[in-house]
């Protein structure tokens, strides 16, 4: 009230301000309580390590600890970016996360949406069950079964060579078939446990919405389109988001067992690039450490991007 | 508003039907998990009842060492003080009690008065966890640190920064057998006058029975014999690498066992199939050396690299090589051979030790005889055997910086026993007067029954502590040489293999270690050591589509590479 | 009831086109899933010379419990399972309590420093300084060496955390509102308001929290150096580890084939079986409409 008058806006606007928002703590006194043990923890053992990321401006020396240990600017950071190789990692690492996010991400979603369709209780409950098998895989397992299914002398080419006579078609050993092999095995192994969460969050919507809808004369498809999609839409957005905030991540261990060296050119993403060079020989925290920084402040361009762009699209984002 | 909950608690009565039925699945399958979970703990809890470290009474140490071999040594220390020695290295077998868990250790640790206690490391985190326990300073009293060219640099770090024990400067007129051990391992010596003193004691592959310097390696050729001589060949104890190929060829020609398209004449690995193409051609295929001219060069860059390449690509094309042999991973080559029996060829250890399991397993497995196979060394297509000196060494043993000095010393005392002849057989075969004894003529007899298990995991084997945790200096590679439960003929095939090598070679081709290569450490070397050369070169040969372009594919390689390549080069040549 | 009766009629009503497609696809998945997974348990009960000669092996014509006895008479293995019991009893509840008090506690960010604290959370995900400076802050706080250092490790999954929220971000405020008019403090309103209605979720997490627990060895690895705190997935892993490295120890006697593809798919069912009989008291949460009560009222 008083603030937007003429010239009188700091000294006692100020002091208000801060009653105002004293005012509001008391008031939610309690929910400062509710939230103190989760941020106990969060500062002491989230927090208090990612210091260790300043080893990315350091040398690392043992007896100094990470706190004494000597500030050499961007040193670490030259060395990483000097290899050709590492550039071009990052390069196919996105390229991958991209169509992962474009072909992989839906699945889950849509397999919610036709379990959830589905009126034999028990049957679905079964099928829930068996979709979340794979999820415990290893991707060692899965490769070697893959060879299997695959291999020249696999399942898939004894039969095409059996009924349509073609020659064994190496599915493993061609680069250009490396994505596409990605994808179908991630849907294949992780979207009925990703499912779930759509799952619960199907749970959570109005039965009514469904019943009025059916009396208004909504066939299946409608109702599911027009209801259980978007009843779920803000657990899609906030998954999507946090998918976007990965995108410099993930997938080592289904790379690392599906990749060979006959496909190694399209698959080595940053994962793959670091454990080369980490492997072989000295474990170099500042090194790994500047590299977990670059990645870890890309992630979070993008995400902050993402849940930008979405908060335009549709109003809501992380935040909710 | 607490009708809420009451109306949720009525939907839930309607469906109490169904839910009864589901109860009691839930609860059977609890049930079950319950008793196979308290079943485990039981009887998986019987040799880890062995676990309390309890400590012997010293009055008992006279009574239960009944052990002959007491006598024999000249030293006969007695250990007033009971010390704790905190170890970690991957051999330990994890959960079980090294202090008192068989007779072997028991005898150990009341002769030396101590608590052992161990800890496992997993064979893939060897480097980096042991790594992280030094940096973090709080490593055990000793651990076996994986020593090798690509860590060399850490071992620098650890060196500068204090991080492992400088061991005393007179420790070698302490302790000197372990000293004469660690003087033929070549690398101790070199270490040390690197750091200007000793923090590293490598053990030794070989020192009774040591081939030759520089030590050749164990890795050779496997052939099917039976299926040479039905293609009309000679079997031999080498052949080059053109005439591998010729013999495989008629292999796959012929298919003596008519195993149809089962057939793989040479079951390689991408791995093994740079061995046998590139390493068994070029002696520096993929390290730096100095050629005529003294100038540092890449060994990529060589001709013979080149060569061998082709030989690669000939092999692939021809279809003499498994077809999917980038696929194969840890063992599924040696399996082809020897479980199930094939293929022609294959390139693989052939340590003196095994050259009897691996015929028993072949026999086992296929049927077939166990002369069937044979192993052979590998020339390359000049006629001359090519290794870099494989080094008499694997794993170090540091000390923490912190140990204390009884520790130390009793620590040091338990590995000057096992350097001595006794102590070094019983590492391997059990108590001296119990498993085995000496005759007349100083060889080693087994006193065991064949089919007593002597080595091996705990609850089948007598002594599952037998390996080369307890202070090991030497290890079994030399006593395989000796050991009475490997028939004879084997044992001699072992010695003239690792003695051709030595007679078909030249010093060029079988070289000694260049130290300054290996111990160059700077930024530039680790970023050129970080070249996955067996899948770079696999991946050329499987994207060639003809031999010039994989010459093409060849070339385009070593330049992209230069630019990593070119500045070690250059340090190397400015030293 | 009148209108679960209705329900009920429309489903028994019609079996359109559209139900026998989903039917056909979702059979269809389930078979991709379980043909492979037949594979995996046929391989445990298989000889390796058996599991080498077959392309897919289904049903093994030479069973054995080989694998699993030699997985079961390691003596490790009765260690394994009782740290992870013992990691699965303490760190699980400790995660729901964390994550459910943050998760509502954030729900609505309308007072002073939510959204900070929000955002502040969100950026763990995204930074994360490695297990080094984890590991010195554990031998700091003089925890390195015991359970309670890997149960501490992990107390919130940001991620599980988000997705609590979103879900109780979606529940009506009216609730809450008429809940606060009534005089209910924020534990109470927890407790006997938001926790009911959200059992789909809290469920999905308990599953999630439960089986990460479950799943855990590689703080433990780089924590504890005991012989008596060893996790379940770390002995297996040694296990198979084991037996799968070329190893010459054993010049004194008979060698002990190693058959690693069995080892590993015993180890597998050994990790499985117990997850898949705590799934199905889970599942009965994923039960639609479970606001019905919660609106009308």
């Amino acid at each position: 009230m008083m603030s937007q008058a003429s010239g009188y806006v700091d000294k006692p606007d100020f002091k208000s301000r801060i009653a105002r928002i004293w005012v509001n703590v008391q008031k939610n006194r309690e929910r400062y309580i509710l939230v103190l043990p989760g941020l106990v923890w969060y500062a002491i053992f989230a927090y208090i390590p990612i210091y260790g990321l300043s080893l990315a401006f350091k040398k690392f020396i043992a007896k100094l600890g990470i706190f004494g240990s000597p500030w050499i600017g961007l040193y670490n950071f030259r060395n990483v970016f000097q290899d050709p190789s590492f550039v071009e990692s990052i390069l196919t690492t996105l390229i991958i996360n991209v169509g992962r996010l474009i072909f992989v991400f839906p699945f889950p979603i849509f397999l919610a949406l036709i379990i959830n369709e589905l009126r034999l209780n028990r049957t679905k409950k079964i099928l829930q069950s068996i979709y979340t098998f794979p999820h415990f895989l290893s991707w060692v397992i899965v490769a070697s079964v893959m060879i299997n299914i695959l291999g020249q002398k696999g399942l898939v080419n004894s039969f095409l060579g059996m009924f349509f006579n073609i020659e064994p078609i190496s599915f493993l050993g061609t680069p250009s078939y490396f994505r596409p092999l990605l994808y179908i095995t991630d849907a294949w192994k992780g979207a009925g446990w990703s499912a779930i969460i759509y799952m619960a969050s199907i749970s959570g919507i109005d039965v009514e919405q469904y019943e009025a809808a059916e009396i208004d004369g909504a066939s299946r498809l409608q109702r599911m389109w027009h209801i259980t999609l978007p009843g779920i839409k803000s657990t899609i957005v906030v998954l999507f988001i946090l998918a976007v905030g990965n995108l410099m991540s993930g997938g080592f261990d289904q790379i690392f067992n599906l990749s060979n060296p006959a496909t190694i050119k399209v698959a080595e993403t940053l994962d793959m690039y670091i454990y080369r060079i980490t492997f072989s020989g000295s474990v170099d925290f500042s090194f790994s450490s500047a590299v977990a920084l670059f990645r870890s402040v890309v992630n979070l361009v993008l995400l902050l991007v993402a849940d930008r762009v979405i908060r335009r699209i549709d109003g809501s984002g992380l935040l909710g | 508003m607490y009708l809420l909950v009451d109306a949720m608690g009525s939907q839930k009565k309607e469906f109490g039907g169904n839910n009864q039925m589901k109860n009691v699945k839930r609860f059977i399958c609890l049930l079950l998990a319950a008793v196979l979970v308290l079943g485990l703990v039981a009887c998986g809890g019987k040799d880890s009842s062995n676990d309390q470290t309890e400590a012997p009474d010293t009055q008992n140490n006279q009574a239960t060492n009944n052990n002959e071999s007491s006598e024999n040594e000249s030293a006969e220390k007695k250990y007033e003080e009971k010390v704790t020695i905190t170890y970690a290295c991957p051999q330990v077998v994890e959960g079980f009690d090294f202090t008192e868990g068989d007779d072997y250790v028991k005898w150990m640790s009341e002769k030396f008065n101590y608590v052992f206690e161990t800890t496992n490391i997993p064979w893939g985190e060897w480097h980096s966890m042991l790594s992280t326990w030094i940096m973090a300073q709080n490593m055990p009293d000793v651990a076996i640190y994986n020593y090798g060219e690509g860590t060399h640099a850490d071992a620098v770090n650890f060196v500068e920064q204090g991080l492992i024990k400088r061991l005393p400067d007179d420790w070698k007129t302490r302790w000197p057998k372990v000293a004469e051990v660690y003087g033929v391992t070549t690398l101790g010596p070199m270490l040390e006058e690197l750091f200007e003193g000793t923090y590293f004691i490598p053990r030794a592959r070989f020192f009774y029975n040591l081939p030759g310097d520089p030590l050749a390696d164990h890795w050779s050729l496997w052939v099917r014999t039976d299926w040479i001589k039905a293609v009309g060949k000679e079997v031999k104890d080498h052949y080059t690498i053109p005439e591998v190929l010729e013999i495989a060829r008629l292999i796959k020609e012929q298919d003596p066992d008519n195993l149809g398209s089962n057939l793989i004449p040479i079951s390689m690995t991408a791995g093994n199939a740079a061995r046998f193409f590139l390493e068994a051609n070029s002696t520096h295929w993929d390290t730096f050396y100095k050629d005529e001219s003294g100038q540092y060069v890449w060994g990529a860059t060589a001709e013979q690299t080149l060569e061998g390449l082709k030989l690669w690509y000939q092999a692939y094309k021809e279809g003499l090589l498994d077809p999917e042999f980038y696929l194969l991973q840890h063992e599924q080559d040696l399996e082809k051979f020897q479980t199930l029996g094939i293929a022609g060829v294959s390139y693989l250890g052939g340590q003196t030790a095994d050259v009897w399991n691996y015929r028993e397993t072949f026999m086992n497995d296929t049927g077939n005889d166990p002369d069937d196979m044979k192993f052979a060394t590998l020339l390359g297509t000049d006629g001359n055997y090519h290794q870099r000196d494989l080094i008499n060494y694997w794993g170090a043993i540091i000390f923490s910086p912190d140990v204390e000095d009884k520790v130390f010393e009793r620590w040091m005392d338990v590995m000057e026993f096992q350097c001595s002849e006794d102590g070094y057989v019983q590492t391997a075969m059990g108590l001296k007067g119990v498993d085995w004894d000496r005759d007349e003529e100083g060889n080693i007899v087994s006193l065991v029954d064949e089919d007593v298990l002597l080595v091996g995991p705990p609850g089948e084997a007598k002594y599952p502590s037998l390996g080369h945790v307890v202070g090991s200096v030497i290890l079994w590679d030399d006593l395989a040489f000796d050991n009475p439960n490997i028939p004879e003929k084997y044992r001699e095939e072992s010695k003239a293999l690792y003695q051709n090598r030595y007679d078909l070679s030249t010093p060029e081709t079988f070289t000694k270690v260049d130290w300054t290569v290996w111990t160059h450490s700077t930024e530039n070397m680790r970023r050129a050591r970080s070249i996955d050369y067996p899948t770079e070169f696999a991946n050329i040969v499987t994207t060639a589509t003809s031999e010039d372009h994989l010459v093409e594919l060849y070339n385009k390689w070593i330049d992209e590479q230069m630019s990593i390549i070119q500045p070690v080069l250059d340090e190397l040549n400015s030293k | 009831m009148e209108i679960a009766k209705k329900k009920r009629n429309y489903n028994r009503h019609r079996f359109e086109l559209l139900d026998a497609i989903i039917l056909i696809i979702l059979l269809a998945f389930a078979t991709i899933i379980v043909v492979p997974f037949i594979s995996v348990i046929g391989t445990s009960f298989a000889t390796q010379k058996e599991a080498l000669e077959s392309t897919l092996l289904i049903i093994p014509k030479n069973p054995t419990i080989d694998n699993y006895y030699r997985l079961f008479q390691d003596p490790r293995i009765g260690i394994g399972y009782k740290t992870t019991f013992l990691i699965l009893l303490i760190g699980v509840p400790l995660n729901m309590f964390l994550t459910t008090s943050l998760a509502y506690g954030l729900s609505r960010t309308n007072y002073p420093g939510a959204k900070f604290m929000f955002y502040a959370i969100l950026l763990t995900m995204l930074f994360n300084g490695g297990i080094v400076p984890l590991y010195l802050l554990m031998l700091e706080l003089g925890i390195a060496n015991t359970l309670w250092s890997v149960i501490l490790a992990y107390g919130v999954n940001t991620f599980y955390f988000i997705i609590m929220r979103t879900y109780m971000i979606s529940l009506p405020e009216a609730l809450v509102e008429s809940a606060k008019i009534d005089g209910a403090g924020e534990w109470r309103i927890l407790f006997k308001i938001i926790l009911p209605i959200s059992k789909p979720i809290l469920a999905t997490v308990l599953l999630f929290y439960a089986v990460d627990r479950w799943n855990e060895w590689f703080n433990a690895m780089i924590f504890l150096r005991r012989k008596d705190l060893i996790p379940l997935q770390l002995v297996l892993r040694n296990i198979v580890m084991d037996s799968s490295i070329m190893d010459s120890l054993s010049i004194a006697g008979p060698r002990i084939p190693r058959f690693t593809e069995g080892i590993q798919s015993a180890t597998i069912m050994v990790v499985m079986v117990p997850v898949m009989c705590f799934f199905p008291f889970l599942q009965r949460y994923f039960v639609k409409g479970i606001m019905i009560g919660a609106v009308k009222a």
